[in-house]
């Protein structure tokens, strides 16, 4: 009876033992194998914007923290652009993602360029949907002049 | 006279027959199992079980199956090439030679070492890094057959923990590049790419210098 018993727990254990492993080893290979958390996006005008850049975001300096660049080319001399990233898509929409005032708004330089930084006190995400606004102006925000999906590298 | 008291009789030492069968039946079962469901994705991209999905390798198989072909393909055209310009210039070009890197310096030409092609569907993004110890330098040139793509060139330590910031050393679009990468620190160096064009892109990077290997990062 004992000897029915020892060979049933060594068999329990052998079974849990493998379905330990069929849970666990996705996460550890992708632990692994986990690199460096980035995102990145174009920025694309929208309507008769020809604006055309990069937007970026990667871990900040500080633990814990997210810094977000954006650089584009193509818009006009002079004004002065708000811009946010966004939880969701282009497409969807989404709440701002950070403190909206971490977000400087852009200066639109003499040949039509522009890049600005933001550290926003949250953790870098690695899944999720992100996306890039650059408004029209403050006092149009529902405008959007440009938009970007941002997708993780990986 | 001392009789010595008699002996139990001796057991067979070991499992069993039995038990070496059921043993054996077990071991091939789970040779099996990760033939299945980790060696063919990883290698072949096939993945009959969804594990190796799962795991994540069924997309390294199928890119390094890809690369395999590529290479091949761009062997044959070297070779073609090469045996091209031999017939109608008569001179003795040989081998990869004939499309190396212009070293300006000494007004020589350096053969490239790796020459690798990759194709990336719209939004698709890839990362080939090159292993190398600090302060190694190597040499690359890159070019995309068709619009810009985004590129990130950047390095990382080994074993980095996972959002481990990575050093920056350039990022932008262009439809391509040359240069060189001189390693921060130990660790894996190179590009992350993507196209966020709407079409098939085919990204060639040519590589040599100081580095252990070239490798397609999972």
């Amino acid at each position: 009876m004992n000897r029915i018993r020892t060979t049933r727990a060594r068999w329990t254990t052998r079974v849990l033992a493998c379905v330990a492993l069929l849970v666990g080893a996705p996460p550890l290979v992708h632990a692994l194998t986990a690199r460096h958390i980035a995102w990145d996006g174009m920025v694309r005008g929208i309507g008769p914007s020809k604006i055309k850049g990069l937007v970026g975001m990667v871990g900040g300096a500080v633990a814990g923290t997210t810094a977000v660049d954006i650089k584009f080319s193509g818009d006009v001399a002079g004004t002065k652009r708000p811009w946010h990233i966004h939880r969701g898509s282009c497409a969807k929409g989404g709440p701002i993602f950070g403190s909206p005032t971490a977000y400087a708004a852009l200066l639109i330089d003499a040949k039509g360029g522009a890049q600005g930084k933001a550290t926003l006190n949250v953790v870098l995400p690695d899944s999720g949907y992100f996306y890039v606004n650059v408004h029209e102006s403050a006092a149009k925000m529902g405008s959007i002049v440009a938009c970007g999906d941002l997708l993780l590298e990986e | 006279m001392t009789v010595p008291p008699s002996l139990p009789p001796d057991k067979p030492s070991g499992p069993s027959p039995r038990a070496l069968a059921r043993a054996s039946l077990a071991a091939l079962g789970v040779a099996v199992a990760l033939a299945v469901g980790v060696v063919l994705p990883a290698e072949t991209g096939s993945d009959p079980s969804g594990v190796g999905t799962l795991l994540g390798l069924t997309e390294m198989g199928r890119i390094k199956v890809a690369l395999a072909r590529d290479a091949a393909a761009d062997t044959a055209a070297d070779m073609a090439t090469v045996a091209g310009r031999d017939a109608t210039e008569g001179q003795g070009v040989r081998g990869r030679e004939a499309q190396g890197s212009p070293d300006l310096a000494s007004g020589t030409v350096q053969a490239w070492r790796d020459s690798t092609t990759i194709t990336l569907a719209p939004s698709q993004g890839i990362e080939l890094k090159l292993e190398m110890q600090q302060s190694d330098t190597a040499f690359y040139e890159w070019r995309s057959d068709g619009e810009e793509v985004y590129f990130h060139r950047h390095g990382e330590p080994p074993n980095a923990p996972k959002g481990f910031p990575a050093h920056s050393y350039e990022k932008g679009t262009a439809q391509s590049d040359r240069g060189s990468i001189v390693a921060v620190y130990d660790g894996v160096h190179g590009w992350f790419w993507r196209n966020w064009s709407t079409h098939d892109v085919r990204v060639t990077l040519k590589t040599r210098g100081t580095y252990r290997v070239l490798k397609v990062m999972p």
